[in-house]
């Protein structure tokens, strides 16, 4: 049953409509909330960068270019992997970025094995949160830094939102930002903070409403909707704002610190 | 066929010195790596590549967000004629008044420190007299009117044999704080001497020599192991509380670990207001160092310094240590309240906006009124920012009531400053023109950007290297300077 819903999330992520609607960066904020988590997490020249569930590998090209660091980016789709090495093949990054299929809460990696771990709008997919985040600590060396995104839920989502919400930016299991901050203290994760960017998805919003719209001038509109699964879509996307400007949901930033002395 | 690219993002042009001839030289700023490169090449001694800040984003902040507008030197002491950076004095091509003044009382010291920008040693004996400090002292008044920030240095200056005269000259002027940068060997080691420094307050900070806790490391930067005389200086300055800054110089591989656990330390003793880390500088006594000066080994940038800083200590964010606008390349600050055993860092509660509006152009000490000032409008406005609420909520939760900020005073402030200067390595000339340290020479005519000071103007330099690339140059026929003062501040 797990694995179904890992695997579900993660195919759901392959389909190209998404790449239309959100652009390359599959999270709220795109490539300049990955710098800024990453500033966050102090990822340094050399510095051997994790990034967990890490998609088709956008963020690991942006941030090995940007920051100079080494990646190696994990996601639990083999298709995911197959595009992240074409893609980074193509960019010339090869050299510098790894990727392999994997589960975030067994990494197949050596204790203290990274500098920086990132995830991205990732967190609150994965079945047993405590879990991926001991594995996350475990691969990070001491003094290591974690940078987390992900979607902060202050309120119950609305029944009309369920079907729109639960899939697109699956949050089935994102907690209130105290939340976070409370897991990842019990964890063992010294130094946490969090940084509320919630921002980022009422303009994320903004944005594919504005690409709907474009696309509906082009394609027939029954046809895209079932070709997609994403009925549901089109007439709640204003609902979901509402529901993120009101304040029942945001985005944040979180970083944490493995301790030095275990 | 496929397109050529640059292995790099170009960002900017510029003008460098060469590091072997000190000519002027084209350059251009990248980005590659992660890292902020300067890229020029000498017509006689060929190319350099010279990294000048490993984090992309700081960099573009302080030369894009961190910026006011120059504030001026009450008067220029020479003219434009060689062209910058030969016209030192301060010439009216320079962007930015002086922050803090130095003024060098002695070439003498105590100890013979293999990083002295300055060569002072026990072998030089030269004191400028009373009289001549008095001129200096006189030429910082007429160039800032109230200067914010006059540190008497050398050499040692304690061991200036008219030392307290000196302070006492300092102090018949109209100068806002006095500092006396010192190893502390004098304090430590004299009885009633600390007490005789006491009488000087308020407004005199000790800046403190101390950068270890290891002797391995003070030996390698101070050729002697001066932990004992950190230990007995800090017992009496908390003893007498004598406001006192740590200074750190920080050296790759030698004490760039040490920074978190000088923080922490700096924050246990009850004198120590702050601690200011300085990257070692490649001019002066370098050649000691074993192997020589490394410029790829022992070169720390600002930006390398602040990444160890975040690293190593669990006090400040990221976003609470930023550029100090006036001279945004060179100095970053970071400023944490103590409310009894708390501390809880301030800056990045304020917008960069807020903090580039308000407040005089000049590094520390004024912008802790800033801070305050800007504490209070928040208070006053119920309005915390956004991203910094939870910090926000912490900060009012150790507040009985909004009331007793009004207590709050220059004791209470904790500040982490790292002030980078430039040498010839990193050489920007954009970067200089903003230098707020300035140096007053000995002559007492002259008031010199201390990064220029050290590569051009110090001692015999002026005669030997200035001279000859003087005589190399077309005096400007026009003398004046590119801009002239368009309006008075204020």
């Amino acid at each position: 049953m797990v694995d179904r819903v890992k695997s579900c999330c993660a195919s759901f992520y392959e389909l190209p409509v998404l790449t239309l609607l959100y652009g390359n960066a599959l999270h709220p904020g795109g490539v300049p909330l990955t710098r800024q988590l990453a500033g966050a997490a102090l990822v340094g020249r050399g510095d051997r960068v994790l990034d967990v569930a890490c998609g088709c590998g956008e963020s690991a090209r942006t941030l090995a270019e940007h920051f100079g660091c080494r990646m190696v980016g994990i996601d639990y789709s083999e298709e995911n992997i197959r595009r992240a090495n074409v893609l980074t093949e193509d960019v010339g990054l090869a050299d510098r970025i790894h990727f392999l299929q994997g589960d975030a809460e067994h990494l197949p990696f050596a204790n203290d094995s990274f500098d920086v771990v990132i995830c991205e709008c990732s967190l609150c997919i994965f079945p047993d949160l405590e879990l991926a985040l001991t594995e996350m600590k475990r691969v990070l060396r001491p003094g290591g830094r974690l940078g987390i995104s992900d979607v902060v839920l202050n309120e119950p989502l609305p029944e009309s939102l369920q079907d729109l919400v639960g899939h697109v930016l699956c949050i089935s299991g994102a907690l209130p930002i105290d939340g976070y901050r409370d897991v990842l203290e019990k964890t063992g994760f010294s130094a946490v903070r969090t940084r509320d960017v919630s921002g980022v998805l009422s303009d994320m919003i903004t944005r594919m409403e504005r690409r709907i719209g474009v696309i509906e001038n082009f394609l027939d509109r029954e046809q895209f909707e079932l070709a997609n699964g994403l009925s549901a879509s089109f007439t709640t996307i204003a609902e979901a704002r509402d529901f993120v400007l009101s304040g029942g949901a945001g985005y944040a930033l979180m970083t944490g610190k493995k301790p030095i002395a275990n | 066929m496929a397109s050529m690219l640059r292995p790099y993002q170009f960002y900017d042009t510029a003008v460098s010195i060469c590091a072997t001839c000190f000519r002027r030289v084209d350059a251009k700023i990248v980005f590659q790596d992660g890292g902020v490169w300067l890229l020029k090449r000498c017509p006689s001694h060929g190319a350099e590549r010279v990294l000048i800040a490993d984090d992309i984003d700081y960099y573009k902040r302080a030369r894009e967000i961190f910026v006011k507008t120059p504030e001026q030197v009450a008067r220029y002491n020479t003219p434009v004629r060689w062209g910058c950076p030969y016209d030192c004095g301060v010439c009216p091509d320079h962007e930015q008044h002086g922050c803090i003044l130095l003024i060098e009382v002695t070439d003498a010291c105590n100890l013979r420190c293999p990083t002295c920008y300055a060569m002072s040693g026990p072998e030089r004996q030269t004191h400028r007299s009373l009289e001549q400090i008095e001129r200096m002292l006189d030429l910082a008044v007429r160039n800032e009117i109230e200067p914010s920030i006059v540190q008497i240095s050398g050499g040692e200056p304690t061991i200036h044999p008219q030392f307290f005269e000196i302070l006492d000259a300092a102090r018949t002027r109209p100068i806002q704080h006095l500092m006396i940068n010192t190893n502390g060997i004098r304090i430590a080691t004299e009885a009633g001497f600390a007490e005789r420094l006491k009488d000087y307050e308020p407004d005199l900070e000790i800046y403190l020599q101390f950068d270890s806790f290891r002797r391995e490391a003070l030996k390698l930067l101070r050729a002697a192991d001066t932990r004992r005389i950190h230990k007995r200086a800090l017992e009496k300055l908390n003893d007498l509380d004598i406001a006192t800054t740590l200074v750190v110089t920080v050296r790759r591989g030698v004490n760039d670990d040490e920074l978190g656990d000088i923080i922490a330390f700096a924050q246990t003793q009850k004198c120590v207001r702050g601690v200011t880390f300085q990257p070692v500088q490649a001019v002066g006594r370098l050649e000691e160092y074993e192997g020589g000066f490394d410029c790829e080994r022992d070169r720390l940038t600002l930006t390398e310094v602040r990444r160890r800083i975040l690293e190593q200590s669990d006090l400040f964010a990221p976003e609470d240590i930023i550029p100090v606008p006036c001279h945004a390349d060179s100095v970053a600050m970071a400023y944490a309240l103590k409310l009894d055993d708390k501390m809880i860092p301030l800056t990045g509660l304020i917008d960069p906006e807020v903090i580039v509006a308000g407040g005089r152009n000049t590094i520390a000490y004024e912008n802790e009124d800033v801070v305050r000032e800007k504490l209070f409008e928040l208070f006053a406005t119920n309005h915390s920012p956004g991203s910094q609420a939870g910090a926000m909520n912490d900060f009012l939760g150790t507040l009985p009531a909004s009331e007793s900020l009004a207590k709050l005073s220059y004791g209470d402030i904790f500040r982490v400053l790292i002030v980078q200067f430039i040498d010839a390595h990193s050489f920007d000339l954009r970067a200089i023109r903003k230098t707020c340290v300035h140096i007053v020479h000995p002559d007492g005519k002259r008031v010199i950007p201390f990064d220029t000071y050290n590569m051009f103007y110090r001692d015999e330099l002026e005669h030997t290297l200035l001279a000859e690339i003087r005589r190399e140059r077309e005096p400007q026929k026009l003398n004046g300077p590119i801009s002239t003062i368009v309006r008075a501040n204020g």
